[in-house]
């Protein structure tokens, strides 16, 4: 036993056993406990709003509380605060167990139980504020406004109840606990019905009460007044009470008349003035109005009482008597005071309550007007959305579909229908705004009216709270009037953008059905215009005010500093542009003028000035137009579109000045005109870049500000018929210049000639003459757009076939007889200008400039003359004498082809004079000569296209490198070869070359120049009338004859490949003599391509190889063709047949025909046999 | 039931249809031709020549069929709704393989993995492309064979093209020489041979390598020089080798060169 003692004692109990035990045995049993008596608290309340319980369920110990009384309520709610903050407070705590599962269960119960709580809190809380509104809707039910009712109650109950109480006592208890009994009736009665919301609860109630009632329960009915509106009971309650207050005015009256029958007046007065008094009381009396009139009948009492005692001899005492007479009197007045404040009393309370119901009134009202507009709203919303989609499944629909356009039109037209119906929501919203202003004008009269009664102290409190509540809803209401007006302007900018975008929809029957509704509608659109201006203002301010809310939030923050500096980046770039243009200008206006053949020279200083505002114009325009695709909405939008448009008014005029020049204004242009024109060209842009302005200024205007389509297309009319009368302004300006143009030139068509009638200078002539101004124009129109694209395909050398195109078409192909042959001198003298061959200054130029290098240098004295046969490299090789007056010169050419390099360097040695066996000792024998210029012809003989063919030129090539310091040296070759052999630049060195001059291709002019131009010299005329054509409607001949001159020399050219040569050749073949020393020009015959399409591939190859060689022998072209001779040389005879080539029987070579080459290297060209620049 | 189906044809629209029909034809024929002659006239683009009339050729047939089908055939969207179902099957089952290769023959023509007048190498065929057509892509081998080959054997097979549209294309010739040969000479006369031969194009340069190998089946070794240059037309591509190989060749026996397996 001592040991069970002793063990258990040493197990002392631990706190967490004295928890454990608590928790499971008081803890959670008291909070399941709590949690079941919330539960069926938040049952009882639940049970009260629905009507299935009453407040005594749910508050079982509140029932003795006065819940009437909204200082109880208030105290209540503050208990309930407290249950609340002790149940948060007890939420956080927790016991220190070390049992999780007890833990969990006490955590778990108290939770359930707290929120179990807290939902019946919520309940009461919810309770508690329905009474309070309840009392805010009847506060006559409030137990302040029966305070003294219920003391007066009080006090006859107590005296029924006292000891000794009389019947009288009895009774007036007993009436007072029946009125105590109906106002507590009433009042829950009323209070029943509020809570569910069932108006016939509190009027069953009041019906029960009698028809006639008494003062106290009239004072109840009238305290419900605003719950029952124009029930009887009110009017009959209202009519007891003032009966009421009559009859104590009346019993008042009576009280002192009663007094003043007891009262005597003294013997010794005057008789005769109490005669008259007693006149002057009756007169009183009978002109006294019908409130004063009892006081006056008590004075005529008075009077006759005293006159009575007077003439009754009575010994009384006067003063005393007079006294009591005076007391009466005015014990009376203040008896009749109290009456009459009695009856203004309850009048002021009638029109306190009648106010106070007022009040009541517009909030009801307000409350109807918000449902309803809130409902028209939705409507709007609801018909809007519903028409989205319809269109969004209108356009969804396939193209083809048929249904497509019905259903877009008929969303069109709903649309439209929708927008109209804003209008006159909106309008109805304007009145409604008014009217509610004009209601609460009326109604704060009506306060200002009772405030100027003699109110009590407790009538004027309720007075300034009805005055503030009315305030308050008509600020409220105001506000909400405003945001129905603001939300219907959004649905209505919704609509709108939804119109325009199936107005592009929508089928021309449509259209034609909205424009007859434009007058209308633009009118509308302009009534809406203020109020959407207060309305977008409105928002705005509403988006200033939360501006800096805004930048509170870090991501509006960081998404403005981004876009912060992408801006200052833009702006930084601009400024430093800004700094740049002057001198880019002028740097760009010094390479036109140089370069640009169609810029007109000037004064370069005024020109910088000019172009550099223009383009200093320019990039602010760029920087505007990149500004706007970055800051494109809003009012930031719209100013970046002004800057936009403001810069291109100001850029237009200068684009004139900088384009054009004139006497008063000389400076590198495109075109020199005179002052007039100068300035009529600028005011023309001007006038076009204002009219461009303004019409884009009157699109944003309407369509981004104002949202007003109509206006937009009305802005689109005016800029339609601006642009019209601008035209025609042009026209009148525009159009005597182009008349005089025109009569300036020499012949005209016969429509040219009725056009260049001159013009008279009034306006009405102008207008007059308006066709003929118009066709002046077209025609000088036409006349520069064809020269300004002669000119770009003059330029342009890929379109040389359109150019050869536009020649034939401009001269005759037909000759009505055969040209008379021409005289031998001009014979001789063709002959040598194609002997002497065309100067070539250029090339001639590049060689002087060439070799002047290279003395200079010392180095890389090499450089080769491309050009095709004919084409003057010989003539340049011989000139070089005149050319390099103070080089040493060796010229000479390979006589015939060399495939051998040793043969190539024993060649040259001899032409050098010097002894060599191979390169090496051929090139240091060249290092012993002095400094010579040495000139190499026929270079192209030096390869053959074969295995091995390539190295006595590369010999060459090698030997000239090695040499090139001391020597100069200039090789002549044919220019296919070299089109070949730069194929194969790597294996030849050919990059060794200082440079490459290549003899181009002459043009017609060219050829023009040195073939007419000689003749001519020579005395003889030249007439293209043979190849004149003239037009339809009559022509100028003299024009035709220039066309055709230009046409013939282009074509020339083009037959003659730009080589001099053949192009003597064929100017030889067109001339016919037509008399003394005049010669005219015929067409000619050449070659073409087309004649011989349809070689085969073998003569292809054939013609391909002696293009590249300029001349072969059927040796050469077997081994370059890798064909047997035998073949080759029947292909060759072949092309000598056909006429393509020719043979030179001494040396037994073939080569192509001169005047066959163009065409045959066309030929190959389009086969793609050849592929270089030949 | 025909009686049904013919209640789907509008007969009054077939001669419309008719019309529809010889038109496209007589214009496909003239197109064709008239493109055709146009790449004779202008060899360089002759390749684009033949490409347009391979698209054109497809415009025409499948908008032909479209309108000739739109026209004379009219269904309701019940009747299609109503058979549909399994004769829409049915129908896709018979033609899957033609539509396959219909919409092959679009793909081909649209992301163009080779064109017509290239050279390609398919299915251990090697010629040139002669037409994109419908159902097939036929390609004319270098002996002349012409083999059509189902569009929609293209989109799952690799296909190899040598010329990818232009007219050049590259070729590549190997020749074999002794390990012993003078193979700077070989290079020099493989360049030459090559540069000088009439179907050459030098816009693109020749590249001439050396390489040790084995020869194949025998134990020897021998250095391969390898030309790699570019043929000016595709169509001359069997006469450029045998130009370059007989210059080379000849060249070679008069250099004294003797191949590797001599």
């Amino acid at each position: 036993m001592l040991l069970l003692w002793l063990a258990a004692a040493g197990a002392a109990p631990t706190p967490s056993d004295a928890t454990r035990g608590e928790l499971e045995q008081v803890v959670l049993p008291s909070l399941d406990a709590r949690r079941a008596s919330a539960e069926a608290r938040a049952a009882a309340l639940s049970g009260v709003f629905d009507g299935s319980r009453t407040l005594a369920d749910a508050w079982p110990l509140r029932t003795q509380l006065d819940l009437f009384d909204r200082a109880v309520l208030a105290g209540l709610q503050r208990e309930l605060d407290a249950s609340a903050r002790s149940r948060e407070a007890e939420r956080a705590l927790s016991p220190a167990l070390d049992d999780p599962d007890l833990l969990e269960r006490h955590r778990a119960t108290l939770a359930a139980t707290l929120d179990a709580e807290e939902a019946a809190g919520r309940l009461d809380s919810r309770l508690i504020a329905s009474r309070q509104a309840f009392l805010d809707r009847a506060p006559g039910l409030a137990t302040a406004a029966w305070r003294d009712s219920l003391d007066r109650w009080q006090r006859a109950l107590d005296a029924a109840t006292a000891e000794g109480a009389t019947e009288d006592a009895v009774a007036a208890g007993d009436a007072a606990l029946a009125a105590r009994s109906r106002l507590e009736d009433i009042r829950s009665a009323a209070w029943r019905g509020w809570l569910l919301a069932d108006p016939t609860l509190l009027a069953t109630a009041v019906d029960a009460l009698p028809t006639t009632p008494d003062p106290d329960t009239a004072a109840v009915v009238l305290a419900v007044a605003p719950l029952l509106g124009d029930h009887p009971a009110v009017t009959a309650s209202r009519e007891a009470l003032d009966r009421a207050a009559q009859a104590r005015q009346d019993a008042t009256l009576e009280e002192a008349r009663r007094r003043l029958a007891g009262v005597t007046l003294p013997a010794n007065v005057q008789l005769a003035d109490l005669e008259s008094a007693v006149e002057r009381a009756t007169a009183a009396v009978e002109a006294a109005p019908p409130e004063k009139r009892a006081l006056a009948e008590l004075e005529l009492q008075i009077v006759k009482k005293r006159l009575d005692l007077a003439t009754g001899k009575a010994a009384e005492d006067a003063a005393a008597a007079q006294q009591r007479a005076d007391e009466a009197r005015r014990a009376a007045e203040v008896l009749k005071a109290e009456a009459e404040r009695e009856g203004q009393r309850s009048a002021i309370s009638d029109q306190l309550l009648a106010f106070q119901t007022s009040v009541a009134t517009v909030y009801e009202e307000e409350a109807q007007r918000r449902t309803a507009a809130e409902a028209r709203l939705q409507q709007f919303r609801d018909r809007l959305g519903a028409l989205t989609e319809a269109a969004a499944a209108a356009r969804a629909l396939g193209m083809l579909a048929p249904e497509r356009p019905g259903r877009l039109d008929q969303a069109y037209l709903d649309t439209r229908a929708l927008v109209r119906d804003l209008y006159d929501a909106l309008e109805e919203a304007r009145h409604t705004e008014e009217a509610l202003l004009a209601d609460a004008r009326h109604r704060r009269t009506e306060a200002d009216s009772i405030s100027e009664l003699p109110l009590p102290d407790d009538q004027a409190a309720t007075l300034a709270k009805s005055r503030s509540d009315l305030e308050e809803a008509f600020a409220s209401r105001g506000q909400r009037a405003r945001a129905d007006r603001d939300t219907l302007y959004a649905i209505l900018h919704d609509a709108r953008d939804l119109r325009r975008s199936l107005r592009t929809s929508a089928s021309g029957t449509a259209l034609t059905q909205a424009r007859r509704d434009f007058v209308p509608e633009l009118g509308r659109e302009l009534a809406a215009l203020p109020g959407q201006a207060r309305s977008a203002g409105r928002s705005a301010a509403i988006w200033a005010l939360g501006l800096p809310a805004l930048l509170g939030d870090l991501s509006v923050l960081g998404a403005l500093i981004v876009g912060s500096a992408e801006l200052l980046v833009l702006a930084a770039i601009w400024v430093a542009a800004r700094r740049q243009v002057p001198g880019f200008v002028e740097r760009l206006a010094e390479a036109a003028q140089k370069g640009a053949t169609f810029v007109v020279d000037g004064d370069i200083r005024r020109a910088t000035d000019q172009a550099g505002e223009l383009a200093l114009r320019a990039l602010d325009l760029a920087v505007g137009i990149v500004l706007y695709t970055r800051l494109s909405d809003g009012v930031v939008g719209v100013l970046v579109y002004l800057w936009i448009l403001r810069g291109v008014v100001r850029a237009a005029p200068l684009v004139a000045r900088a384009s054009l020049s004139s006497p008063d204004d000389p400076h590198p242009s495109l075109r020199f005109v005179t002052n007039p024109t100068e300035t009529l060209a600028v005011r023309s842009l001007r006038a076009l870049a204002w009219w461009w302005a303004l019409s884009r200024l009157a699109q944003l205007v309407s369509v981004e500000l104002l949202d007003a389509d109509r206006l937009r297309d009305l802005a689109s009319m005016l800029s339609s018929a601006a642009f019209w009368s601008l035209l025609a302004v042009g026209v009148l300006a525009w159009g005597p210049l182009a008349v005089s143009t025109l009569a300036r030139q020499p012949e005209h068509t016969g429509v040219a000639r009725w056009a260049a009638t001159p013009v008279g200078t009034g306006i009405f002539a102008r207008i007059v003459a308006l066709p003929r101004l118009v066709v002046a124009l077209g025609i000088v129109g036409m006349q520069m757009a064809l020269s300004v694209a002669s000119r770009i395909v003059e330029g342009r050398s890929g379109l040389g076939w359109l150019q050869s195109a536009l020649a034939r078409t401009q001269i005759k192909r037909t000759e009505a007889s055969e040209p008379i042959a021409v005289s031998t001198e001009v014979v001789q003298q063709l002959d040598a200008l194609r002997r002497e061959g065309m100067p070539r200054p250029e090339a001639e130029a590049q060689i002087v400039a060439a070799h002047a290098e290279w003395r200079e240098s010392g180095r890389r004295g090499l450089v080769s003359l491309i050009g095709d046969r004919g084409s003057g490299k010989t003539r340049i090789v011989k000139r070089l004498p005149e050319l390099l007056p103070e080089a040493r010169l060796c010229e000479t050419a390979v006589p015939s082809r060399i495939t051998d390099p040793a043969a190539m360097v024993r060649w040259l040695a001899g032409v050098l004079g010097v002894e060599a066996t191979d390169e090496a000792s051929l090139v240091k024998a060249l290092e012993d000569l002095p400094p010579t210029t040495l000139a190499i012809g026929n270079v192209e003989r030096l390869f053959l296209r074969r295995v091995g063919g390539y190295r006595p030129l590369r010999s060459l090539v090698g030997i000239a490198t090695a040499t090139a310091d001391r020597h100069f040296w200039v090789l002549a070759v044919h220019a296919p070869a070299w089109d070949y052999l730069t194929g194969i630049a790597a294996r030849l060195n050919l990059d060794a070359f200082r440079e490459h001059i290549r003899l181009e291709a002459a043009s017609g002019p060219v050829l023009a120049a040195w073939l007419e131009g000689s003749l001519l010299e020579s005395g003889w005329s030249m007439s293209y009338q043979e190849l004149a054509t003239t037009g339809l409607l009559g022509g100028d001949e003299v024009l035709a004859e220039k066309r055709a001159r230009t046409a013939f020399w282009r074509l020339l050219s083009d037959a003659a490949g730009g080589t001099p040569e053949n192009a003597a050749e064929l100017l030889g073949r067109s001339l016919g003599a037509v008399g003394e020393r005049a010669l005219s020009v015929h067409p000619f015959e050449a070659p073409t391509s087309a004649e011989i399409e349809g070689v085969s591939d073998d003569l292809l190859f054939t013609l391909t190889a002696l293009v590249q060689h300029a001349a072969a022998t059927a040796e050469e072209l077997a081994a370059a063709l890798n064909r047997r001779p035998e073949a080759t040389r029947t292909h060759a005879k072949n092309l000598v047949h056909l006429g393509i080539a020719e043979e030179e029987r001494d040396r037994a070579t073939y080569r192509i025909a001169p005047l066959w080459e163009p065409a045959v290297r066309r030929l190959l060209r389009q086969k793609h046999f050849l592929y270089g620049a030949s | 039931m025909d009686t049904q189906i013919l209640e789907f044809v509008d007969f009054s629209r077939i001669p419309y249809a008719l019309a529809v029909i010889a038109v496209a034809w007589v214009s496909n024929r003239f197109i064709t031709r008239t493109l055709d002659d146009l790449g004779v006239r202008f060899t360089e683009r002759r390749l684009l020549f033949k490409q347009i009339t391979s698209f054109t050729r497809f415009v025409i047939l499948i908008g032909a069929a479209a309108l000739v089908a739109a026209s004379v055939v009219r269904f309701s969207s019940e009747v299609l709704l109503a058979i549909g179902g399994s004769v829409a099957v049915a129908v896709g089952f018979a033609f899957k393989d033609l539509l396959a290769s219909l919409m092959a023959g679009l793909i081909l023509l649209l992301d163009r993995p080779f064109q017509v007048g290239d050279r390609v190498e398919f299915g251990g065929h090697y010629g040139e492309v002669l037409e994109i057509g419908l159902r097939t892509v036929r390609i004319n081998t270098l002996d002349d064979n012409l083999i059509s080959v189902p569009n929609s054997r293209f989109l799952t097979d690799a296909v190899s093209c040598a010329n990818a549209g232009a007219l050049e294309q590259m070729c590549v010739f190997e020749f074999w020489i002794g390990m012993d040969q003078d193979f700077d000479v070989a290079k020099e006369i493989a360049y030459d041979a090559t540069a000088s031969s009439n179907f050459v194009y030098l816009k693109r340069a020749i590249i001439v390598h050396l390489k040790e190998v084995t020869l194949p089946h025998q134990p020897l070794m021998a250095m391969k020089v390898t030309v790699k240059a570019y043929v000016f037309d595709g169509r001359f591509e069997s006469a450029f080798g045998t130009d370059v190989h007989e210059r080379v060749h000849r060249a070679f026996r008069a250099a004294g060169i003797a191949s590797a397996a001599a």
